[in-house]
């Protein structure tokens, strides 16, 4: 693989400083090899939609008991449970990488299952302007998680969303170019960018020497027979409208889908370990729409809690759609806490930090803004508390729907008798404390860093590789 | 020393504690009303009253989806008897934690007791798939003294302080040294 001969020398792959977290991941032989195979992505989709094709089915064709139906409880507890406790926070927007929604529309738009093809099918247009932002996505988030005690019990409800995407997706993928859905419309991919900013994984380009030679910028544009020639397996144009050559410095809209590693001619993409929930001291790119994704996860969390787990049967019923006026009572409880009282709150206490701070006074908006990533810890560890709560008393039908996905007296592998069992469910607050207690402790940290001096300010660092600036690396090894 | 703040997004300024205690402020509110209703909702029991050790006798109604009364308070060693009966379908009755479980009929009455020897929250739920929210039908015991939600309350109050404090103290620290620093320099 080295043995090109090429204008530009090519970087050397590992970084030079390598530090305790930081682990250049393409360094292992294996892994290069892997990610540079146009098979990848195709072999982390193909189970997943298998599974996804079970789920819609058992949603049209099971039974409508949700906790016997295998799209219930696969979607929403293992599903979800898999993606909050494990994918994200670890492994940022992983999930995307395999996800089967858009993966119809992108096979058609691509004319192809494995290959790169430099043309594509469709009509290529570009997402209006106006639109490129996550409002879109936030009010489909907001306006499906109204319906969540309908969505998630109802396997019906459950596989005729799912459906719907898909559909959504194929169209969306044929009329406009690359992956217009995931960045702008898809409601789960909002909150996975905003809390794969917490994962200790990023794809980053290695040398911004090298970028800046780059007459490719293959990442982007996708490669060319030009670009081949020099190198790279033949990759397209970043899917997500990110231009890791430019360089990418946040997670949020990177779908790990290795791409742009692919098509990069210097191999000067990598993937690498480090640091958690490094991406929030990110100032490039903080804006008010994925602000306020913050605010409607954070009193999503706090909602359903309430809702969902609280003992109160008349709220249940107003969040089960039983009537009518109940619907819009709980529709104006909901979205009012979710996207007016929480973002509210925040800008109360923010200009009150802002007349205590004193001083020179930043902008408020800014302010407002800036601060909103400090709730991604805690609304993240809110999710995660949250989720113990339902996955850990009711994880068990899933061994005995495993068997019996339709709920129509299968049992394919002799589980299907098996008895419903809460784990540990009166431990469930010694997890959730610590884990919220976990959550503010590194909210606190994460905004603390704006406003206490940092180590390395007086003397000039040199900017990392990774063209992060050295302080905030410091401060995470406190 | 000021480049470095505005890349980070704020301008250095004074009254920094005053500046950190306001975020602590906005972030400790919100963590306290996550924590509030993940455990507890403003179920906090009345120090008043006899002690514990009593016999307690509850009438609980079941429906789809929900008990009713939502919440009862006993207090830490009453022996706590619950007489159920359901409004509607075959629910059950499953507590955290004693491995009691039981089932619900229409109409007859169901009869489980335990003694409260966890103080905090005891939540028990249905057991009987009665309908689209049945993992979500739960019901409470509300155990007091609360030594749960008062600890949980300590404990966050003492993490968001000595979070704060910590990284107040390293940042003086920090200021103090690069000033020694430029002290040398100059
Ligand atoms: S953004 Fe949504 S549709 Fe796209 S890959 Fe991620 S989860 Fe799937
Ligand atoms: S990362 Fe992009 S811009 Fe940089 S060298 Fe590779 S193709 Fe060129
Ligand atoms: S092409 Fe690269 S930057 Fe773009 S989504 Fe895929 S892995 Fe991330
Ligand atoms: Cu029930």
């Amino acid at each position: 693989m080295a043995q090109r001969s090429t204008a530009i020398a090519r970087p050397i792959l590992r970084p030079p400083q390598e530090v305790a977290w930081r682990k250049d991941l393409l360094g292992y032989r294996p892994v290069r090899w892997l990610v540079r195979q146009r098979w990848l992505q195709f072999a982390l989709i193909l189970p997943n939609l298998f599974v996804f094709t079970i789920v819609i089915m058992a949603g049209f064709l099971g039974t409508p008991i949700g906790a016997k139906n295998f799209a219930i409880i696969f979607v929403w507890i293992v599903w979800w449970a898999l993606l909050i406790l494990v994918l994200v926070p670890f492994g940022a927007r992983i999930w995307c990488a395999m996800c089967p929604i858009p993966a119809v529309g992108e096979w058609m738009q691509r004319r192809a299952f494995i290959l790169w093809k430099p043309k594509t099918f469709g009509l290529a247009r570009k997402w209006p302007k106006g639109l490129r932002n996550l409002w879109v996505a936030n009010f489909g988030f907001a306006s499906i998680a109204l319906t969540s005690a309908v969505l998630t019990t109802r396997p019906i409800v459950t596989g005729a969303v799912l459906l719907g995407l898909v559909i959504i997706a194929a169209v969306t993928h044929l009329v406009f170019e690359r992956r217009t859905f995931c960045r702008y419309l898809c409601p789960v991919g909002g909150f996975l960018g905003l809390y794969s900013m917490a994962a200790p994984v990023e794809v980053r380009r290695v040398d911004a020497e090298v970028c800046r030679q780059c007459q490719f910028k293959a990442c982007f544009r996708g490669s060319t027979e030009a670009s081949l020639r020099v190198g790279g397996v033949g990759g397209y144009g970043c899917p997500n409208f990110e231009f890791p050559g430019a360089p990418m410095e946040r997670n949020t809209y990177c779908l790990l889908c290795t791409e742009c590693i692919k098509a990069c001619p210097y191999e000067n993409i990598t993937i690498r370990t480090r640091p958690f929930f490094q991406d929030l001291q990110v100032e490039k790119g903080r804006k008010l729409d994925e602000a306020y994704k913050a605010f409607i996860m954070l009193g999503a969390a706090i909602m359903y809690s309430i809702v969902m787990l609280g003992p109160w049967g008349r709220i249940k019923d107003w969040a089960n759609f039983t009537s009518f006026s109940g619907l819009l009572l709980y529709a104006a409880i909901f979205l009012g806490s979710i996207l007016v009282a929480a973002p509210a709150l925040h800008l109360v206490f923010t200009w009150l930090s802002r007349v205590f701070a004193g001083g020179s006074r930043p902008d408020l908006k800014k302010l407002f803004v800036d601060y909103a990533y400090t709730l991604v810890p805690l609304g993240l560890a809110g999710w995660i508390a949250f989720s113990f709560s339902f996955v850990l008393p009711n994880i068990s039908y899933a061994l005995s729907v495993l068997s019996d996905p339709f709920g129509w007296g299968w049992d394919l592998f002799g589980t299907k008798g098996y008895p419903w069992t809460p784990y540990a469910p009166h431990l469930l607050p010694y997890i959730q404390v610590p884990t919220l207690l976990l959550g503010l402790v590194l909210s606190i940290k994460v905004g603390s860093r704006w406003g206490i001096p940092l180590p390395g300010k007086t003397s000039p660092h040199p900017p990392r590789p990774g063209g992060r600036s050295s302080p905030s690396l410091h401060t995470w090894q406190v | 020393m000021f480049r470095h703040t505005r890349r980070m997004g704020l301008r250095s300024h004074g009254g920094r504690a005053r500046f950190l205690t306001g975020l602590s402020l906005v972030l400790s509110f919100v963590f306290f009303l996550l924590l509030l209703d993940i455990l507890v909702v403003s179920n906090v029991s009345q120090a008043a009253g006899p002690a514990g050790g009593r016999e307690r006798e509850f009438t609980i109604t079941a429906r789809q989806f929900a008990y009713s009364p939502p919440r009862i308070r006993v207090r830490l060693g009453d022996r706590v008897t619950l007489r159920v009966t359901s409004e509607d379908v075959v629910h059950g009755l499953y507590i955290d934690g004693y491995g009691i479980n039981a089932k619900v009929y229409p109409g007859q009455e169901t009869v489980v007791s335990f003694v409260a020897n966890r103080p905090g929250k005891i939540r028990y739920r249905c057991s009987v798939i009665c309908g689209n929210l049945h993992p979500f039908m739960i019901g409470e015991v509300v155990v007091g003294p609360n030594y749960t939600l008062w600890g949980a309350l300590a404990l966050t109050v003492l993490a968001a302080g000595g979070t704060v404090l910590m990284l107040w103290r390293r940042g003086e620290e920090i200021r103090d040294r690069s000033e020694e620093a430029t002290d040398g320099t100059a």
